[in-house]
């Protein structure tokens, strides 16, 4: 028994039936000992070898920059200060106050879920939002 | 890393990755070819010594990579056949599909359409049988958000699976 059939004997104990099921038909069709040999390492090596290593990453600021999460926000940007500019005569009651630290934890939340991509855009576009919405006030205060 | 090394961590994981690229693209010759793209894209990333929790992932996704790749150029080949057989021209045979491949199902195609992080989810889970603590290990996560992920991963294949009947 190899080690994955071991310990598909021990986890299988606390699946509940319908885990049981899915398990068993994601392993539909897959033989537990595929008898069909692996590809060669050696000829993996060679060919990592013949086609040298891959260029660096470029710098995180330019990765950062050229982000769609960053462009998303940006582009979002003039919106945002449209309807900030607007919301008084929109008659919009925005005072109650979203904390930095709200945002935090709404942020740590979103992370220990295992956020995707989008939702961490959506906290992004959120806190430029806040920042907007911030400076906007204080701009009129002083007004 | 040296011959003897990358044969160890070959050895180690290459029939597990083995088999989910072939639950993902339903056939194993087509698994082979990416499985070995995989391996050389990660020897040609020299990526720095980690455990092998991290190798284990970092493997996973770089044939996520690699299988959305091969999706991709796919959909662009059969586009172009759709169109070469539109204006009658024969072309096209030597590309048929992932369906050529043994394990062509539901199944299959409902993996495909996952995204990828449920998809390493589930296997993980169901297939390589790990616990959550191996899990989150492998994928970077919390080990407390795994039961919740794993919850929306099952409804995620569920409503893939409905969609196929």
């Amino acid at each position: 028994m190899n080690e994955r059939m071991m310990r598909m004997e021990t986890t299988r104990s606390r699946w509940s039936p319908q885990e049981a099921a899915l398990a068993e038909a994601l392993q539909e069709g897959l033989a537990p000992h595929d008898p069909t040999p692996l590809p060669d390492p050696e000829t993996i090596l060679l060919l990592a070898e013949v086609l040298g290593p891959e260029p660096p990453p470029l710098p995180l600021p330019i990765r950062i920059l050229t982000s769609w999460e960053f462009l998303a926000v940006l582009g979002s940007l003039p919106i945002a200060l449209w309807v900030v500019r607007r919301w008084e005569e929109w008659g919009l009651d925005l005072s109650v106050p979203l904390e930095v630290p709200t945002l935090i934890a709404i942020g740590r939340a979103l992370a220990d879920a295992g956020t995707p991509g989008w939702e961490t855009g959506l906290l992004l576009l959120g806190f430029f939002l806040y920042l907007t919405w911030e400076y906007a006030l204080n701009t009129r205060h002083r007004i | 890393m040296n011959s003897a090394e990358f044969k160890a961590l070959y050895e180690r994981t290459a029939p597990e990755l083995r088999a989910y690229l072939r639950r993902c693209v339903g056939s194993t010759d087509l698994a082979d070819d990416l499985l070995q793209d995989t391996f050389i894209r990660y020897l040609r990333a020299a990526p720095a010594d980690r455990g092998k929790a991290q190798t284990r992932g970092y493997l996973y996704r770089t044939a996520d990579s690699i299988l959305a790749d091969h999706w991709r150029a796919n959909s662009r080949r059969k586009r172009r056949d759709e169109h070469l057989a539109a204006e009658g021209v024969s072309g096209g045979e030597a590309h048929a599909a992932d369906a050529s491949g043994e394990t062509s199902d539901r199944m299959t195609r409902a993996m495909q359409r996952l995204k990828p992080k449920t998809r390493r989810l589930l296997w993980l889970a169901y297939v390589e049988a790990l616990s959550h603590r191996e899990i989150a290990e492998i994928l970077s996560l919390k080990e407390a958000s795994i039961r919740v992920l794993l919850f929306r991963a099952r409804r995620a294949l569920e409503r893939e699976l409905e969609g196929e009947r």
